[in-house]
């Protein structure tokens, strides 16, 4: 035997552990760096997508229908719109339907990233935050504002819904001719001045052309007041045989209830506003009979609206209500130009929603003009028997 | 060295094993400790979610008895006055504080009495409604969805109670809940988070009042819905963290109570605890590896010390080794035995010293030759009397093939055998040409060597030159051989001058008529054939020492005249190969010839009933005598007959043969004449 390689063994074998120790720590290094590599490489860039509506106060069904429904749609249930977008993250807010605040929420989320926004709340809480956002490179798409924003070029902004004048005209349309109501009054919440204004301008636009009379116009502050006092015996004085009342379902419940408590019985005509369940839950027999017009078909005709329907009561356990639907719709467009690459730059997603066109809604296909605006069929309601009945 | 690196990776891999059973034991430490907190949280926040769902179950059993006993204000209009009623609700809401507001509606739908009091509700028909629908549709007591009160913006529930006619209608506040659960929580971990949801999983409290008020949902909840009241802890993501949650549902409303705790922070303890755990299996497994490479090293050096010993030993140093075993107690053992080894080896191979230059001293002053092969049949040792025998030195004849000694070529060499492995010793005989030519004859002893593996390694020869006696004895048989011959003649010409004397008897015996000497010439001629006989058979033998007795007997009575019995004379020979010396033969032939003789004469006159027969017998007896016994069965010999007297000339003759041999000759009849001749013979049988 080697008498001196055996005296260097205990050495040797230090030596070779502390180079092994080197060699494993080298490995891990080179480990760590190329798995950091490839998880880098591989995984994708967060698209952050923003939802602002009022989630409380008496607008709050509103918004948080709209919510439901893009949550659903966006989610990964039974619900969710077709299309994958690796990587999505939402971020919900609340304006509590006030312009200060919803312009506040946008300018939080854009400081958090987010470049895409769905606007599920009021046109008057968008007063503000739209024109911040088209000139801040935020894409905005809306599933309920209906009015014309002043001060907007539309560049980077989409709505899935109808704008507000049609609802007005419709609504007088169907006064006039169908129910052939000559003197209606109108009520309407001021708290929504900008929608509540476009859609009495183009009732008044339309009805008065139609021969009708506005027997009497009643603006009110939902937060200041309710127009219930001395309401039965305005209506009287002025002979209306017909009300519209563009406010939210909380206020059209209670002025319905007053009216019913007079034993006043009127043909009440609703736009959408108003058209969530609470209304019928809260509203009870005396919102029976009244008119309403929308751009979601509420009475699920269609096989992709009953599907949506039962998936969204067995996610949440109600009815989905106007906003819920246009909601996941405005998901289901978001989702479907995201998963084709197209990335989240606001002018390439606006252009690629252009470019694809036409998609299947829930309630039919959804075309957009180049002005952003959604070009689609409105339904016409009777609420029986507590349900939306559809009088098409 | 291999047998070090084998011992180093061996040792190593016990490092090794030792390491991976203390991070196995360590995760599996970690794993117990987890499963077991996980388990103690579960059951703990299970308790805590009892707890609350008991306070709440109790709350709605409170509600249940408040509106049932306003019921009565209805059913029992002669103990309340109807006018009194908003009196007896406001009584109600100021003693119980979460009535928000508490309506009574009248058959007809509207409302009837309301606190607070609020004189535009009187009379608002809740028909339609849903609550107000579902509460008749019930009959009974009915809880609404939750929802959030648009006077204070706080989580509200409505119940209602159809009691008869009427039904009354109860707005909850739930906001004493928030209070409530901060109370159980008081004093815990402020990670741990108490939530209540409604069927559909909307949040009716929640820490974060804001999410409540936004109608927000429970994250995950159906896989909550589905664990309710499991054993194990319910994992649950919302957002990017995780919380581990216990969950308990409430009988009436089917709402669910949920205790959260953060998964991160549970990592964040069961971190620390890992941390601790692995740090401390680190340093436990950095000092058993540093201690083991101090032990490694010491056994290193414990062993390069027998290394250097066995070197030591190997060079025949066999002094006692010195702090040996690095402090080791067993390695010191082997130290105490190696050094009681090392001595004994030292006695022995002193005494195998001895004895080598013993046998050393004996091989160099032998007067035999010693010669060593190797298995090649080189030489590599021979002694100084066979450097004499060869006559060259030493030198000169180590290294050299042995058979260029031998004589004859070297077709054959006495060691062959051995070399060959098939014999273990042998002896042989050689010759070896020695200097100047001459052969010398060697007879060896050759015996195997064999190495300490115990393989054959050549082969030693003790070699007698016994040149000089081969030489002698055959000298001495060449001088032998030509004496045999000598003698052989003298015994023919002995015989042959008997025949002479015979034949010239015979001539005599033609010349007479006279039948005594007739007879007598007959006698003698047949006396002298006898001891020609015994000549004769001598010069044919081999040894001319002595004879075999039998076949003399048997030429003998070959040569005796024919007889005219009838039936014929028969001859019966019993001997035991008796061999009789020239000197003894002579007598003893005489002695036989006379016996037979006689009885052929005497014997068979008359012939007898059987037929005659005369037994010849040979023996030596037990005391080492000689026994020659002639028997006939003829009519036996007359009375007074002795070998040393008489009348009878034959009897005399016999008597004085075997005085002769120094032995006893005796005659008598036993179914016949007898003659028994006993003496000491100097040979014996064969």
């Amino acid at each position: 035997m080697n008498e001196g390689k055996l005296m260097a063994e205990g050495s040797d074998w230090g030596e070779a552990m502390k180079q092994g120790i080197r060699i494993l720590s080298k490995g891990l290094q080179l480990w760590l760096i190329l798995a950091i590599t490839i998880l880098a490489s591989c995984a994708p860039k967060p698209v952050h997508i923003g939802f602002v509506g009022p989630l409380t106060g008496s607008s709050a069904p509103i918004g948080l229908g709209g919510r439901n429904g893009f949550l659903m749609a966006l989610g990964d249930g039974p619900g969710a719109a077709p299309g994958k977008v690796p990587g999505m993250t939402l971020v919900v807010k609340d304006d509590h339907n006030e312009p200060e605040t919803c312009l506040e929420t946008l300018k939080e989320l854009k400081a958090e990233g987010c470049s895409i926004v769905i606007l599920g709340t009021t046109s008057r809480a968008a007063t503000l935050a739209l024109p911040w956002a088209m000139k801040n490179d935020m894409f905005v798409i809306s599933p309920t504002i209906s009015t014309t924003v002043p001060g907007i070029d539309n560049s980077l902004f989409m709505r899935i819904n109808v704008r507000s004048s049609s609802y007005g005209s419709t609504l007088a349309r169907l006064a006039m001719d169908r129910y052939g109501k000559g003197r209606v009054a109108v009520l309407s919440d001021m708290v929504n001045a900008d929608y509540v204004q476009s859609i009495v301008e183009g009732f008044t636009t339309a009805y008065t052309g139609l021969g009708g009379i506005i027997s009497f116009s009643g603006p009110f502050n939902s937060r200041t007041g309710r127009p219930t006092d001395g309401l039965q015996q305005t209506l009287l004085d002025n002979q209306s045989d017909g009300l519209l009342i563009v406010a939210a379902s909380t206020e059209v419940a209670l002025i319905a209830k007053e009216l019913e408590k007079g034993g006043t019985k009127i043909q009440l005509f609703l736009p959408p506003w108003p058209l969530t369940l609470d209304l019928l839950e809260n509203g009870g027999t005396a919102v029976e009979g009244a008119v309403a017009v929308s751009a979601a078909d509420l009475s699920f005709r269609t096989q992709a609206g009953k599907k949506f329907k039962a998936d969204y009561m067995q996610e949440y356990g109600e009815t989905p209500s106007f906003t819920a639907m246009l909601g996941y719709e405005t998901s289901q467009v978001l989702r479907s130009a995201l998963s084709t690459g197209a990335g989240t730059q606001p002018q390439q997603l606006r252009e690629k929603i252009l470019q694809i066109g036409a998609f299947d809604g829930i309630q039919g296909p959804i075309r957009f003009a180049p002005d952003g605006n959604a070009e689609r069929d409105i339904f016409l309601y009777k609420i029986k028997n507590g349900t939306f009945e559809s009088i098409d | 060295m291999s047998k070090a690196t084998t011992l180093t990776r061996y040792l190593a891999g016990i490092v090794a094993l030792f390491a991976v059973l203390l991070l196995s034991g360590s995760v599996f430490s970690l794993w117990t400790l987890n499963a077991t907190i996980q388990k103690s949280f579960t059951e703990l926040n299970s308790l805590s979610a009892l707890l609350v769902s008991s306070r709440l179950e109790q709350f709605f059993s409170d509600v249940r008895g408040s509106i049932s006993h306003a019921s009565r204000l209805v059913e029992k209009p002669e103990l309340y006055p109807r006018a009194q009623l908003a009196t007896y609700l406001a009584d109600m809401v100021h003693e119980h504080v979460f009535l928000d507001t508490i309506e009574i509606v009248g058959p007809d739908g509207r409302v009837l009495a309301v606190s607070p009091s609020d004189s535009g509700r009187i009379g608002i028909p809740r028909t339609g409604e849903k609550v107000y629908e579902a509460v008749k549709a019930s009959g009974d007591f009915h809880w609404s969805d939750s929802y959030i009160s648009l006077q204070d913006n706080q989580p509200a529930i409505t119940c209602g109670f159809h009691a008869g006619s009427h039904t009354i209608l109860a707005n909850l506040n739930l906001s004493w809940f928030g209070e409530f659960a901060a109370s159980i929580l008081a004093g815990s971990d402020q990670n741990v988070e108490i939530r209540l949801t409604d069927s559909n999983g909307v949040l009716i409290h929640h820490p974060e009042l804001d999410r409540v008020q936004r109608r927000e949902r429970q994250a995950d909840f159906t896989h909550i819905r589905e664990g309710v009241d499991a054993a194990h802890p319910l994992l649950i993501a919302e957002g990017d963290r995780s919380y581990l949650v216990a969950a308990r549902k409430l009988r009436e409303p089917a709402w669910y109570i949920l205790v959260l705790y953060p998964r991160d922070t549970f990592n964040a303890s069961l971190r620390w605890s890992l941390l601790s755990l692995l740090g401390l299996s680190l340093v436990s497994m950095i000092v058993g590896i540093m201690s083991w490479q101090f032990r490694l090293h010491r056994i290193t050096r414990a062993f390069t010390a027998i290394s250097i010993e066995a070197k030591r030993i190997s060079r025949g140093d066999y002094g006692q080794l010195e702090s040996f075993g690095e402090g080791f107690y067993k390695f010191e053992r082997i130290g105490d035995s190696l050094n009681t080894m090392v001595s004994a080896i030292g006695v022995r191979e002193s005494m195998l010293r001895d004895r080598e230059q013993g046998f050393r001293d004996i091989l160099e002053s032998i007067e035999l030759a010693a010669i060593t092969l190797d298995n090649d049949g080189i030489i590599k040792y021979v002694n100084p009397y066979l450097e004499r025998l060869i006559d060259l030195p030493s030198r000169e004849i180590v290294g050299k093939s042995f058979k260029a000694y031998l004589c004859g070529g070297s077709d054959h060499c006495p060691f062959e055998l051995i070399l060959g492995g098939d014999s273990p010793s042998t002896m042989e005989r050689s010759s070896i040409r020695i200097q100047g030519g001459e052969e010398r004859i060697i007879d060896w002893s050759i015996v195997r060597n064999l190495d300490a593996s115990g393989m054959l390694s050549g082969a030693t020869g003790i070699g007698h030159d016994t040149t000089e006696m081969v030489r002698a004895r055959e000298s001495v048989e060449k001088s032998l051989h030509e004496k045999d011959i000598l003698l052989r003649e003298v015994h023919h010409r002995v015989k042959n001058n008997l025949q002479v004397i015979t034949s010239l008897l015979s001539l005599q015996q033609a010349d007479t008529e006279n039948q005594m000497v007739l007879g007598a010439l007959v006698d003698a001629s047949s006396r002298i054939q006898s001891i020609a006989l015994v000549h004769e058979l001598l010069y044919d033998s081999d040894d001319f020492g002595d004879l075999d007795f039998r076949k003399y007997a048997e030429s003998l009575t070959g040569h005796l005249p024919a007889t005219q019995l009838e039936p014929p004379l028969r001859y019966k020979f019993n001997f035991d190969q008796l061999r009789l010396s020239l000197t003894e033969a002579v007598p003893c032939g005489l002695i036989l010839n006379e016996a037979i003789t006689n009885s052929i004469k005497h014997a068979f006159q008359p012939v007898p009933d059987s037929a005659p027969c005369i037994e010849i017998s040979g023996s030596v007896r037990e005391d080492g005598m000689t026994r020659i016994e002639i028997r006939d069965n003829g009519c036996g010999m007359g009375e007074s007959i002795d070998a040393a007297g008489g009348s009878h000339l034959g009897l005399t003759i016999m008597g004085g043969l075997a005085d002769q041999l120094h032995g006893s000759i005796r005659f008598y009849n036993d179914g016949g004449a007898v003659v028994e001749l006993v003496f000491r013979s100097s040979i014996g049988t064969l």
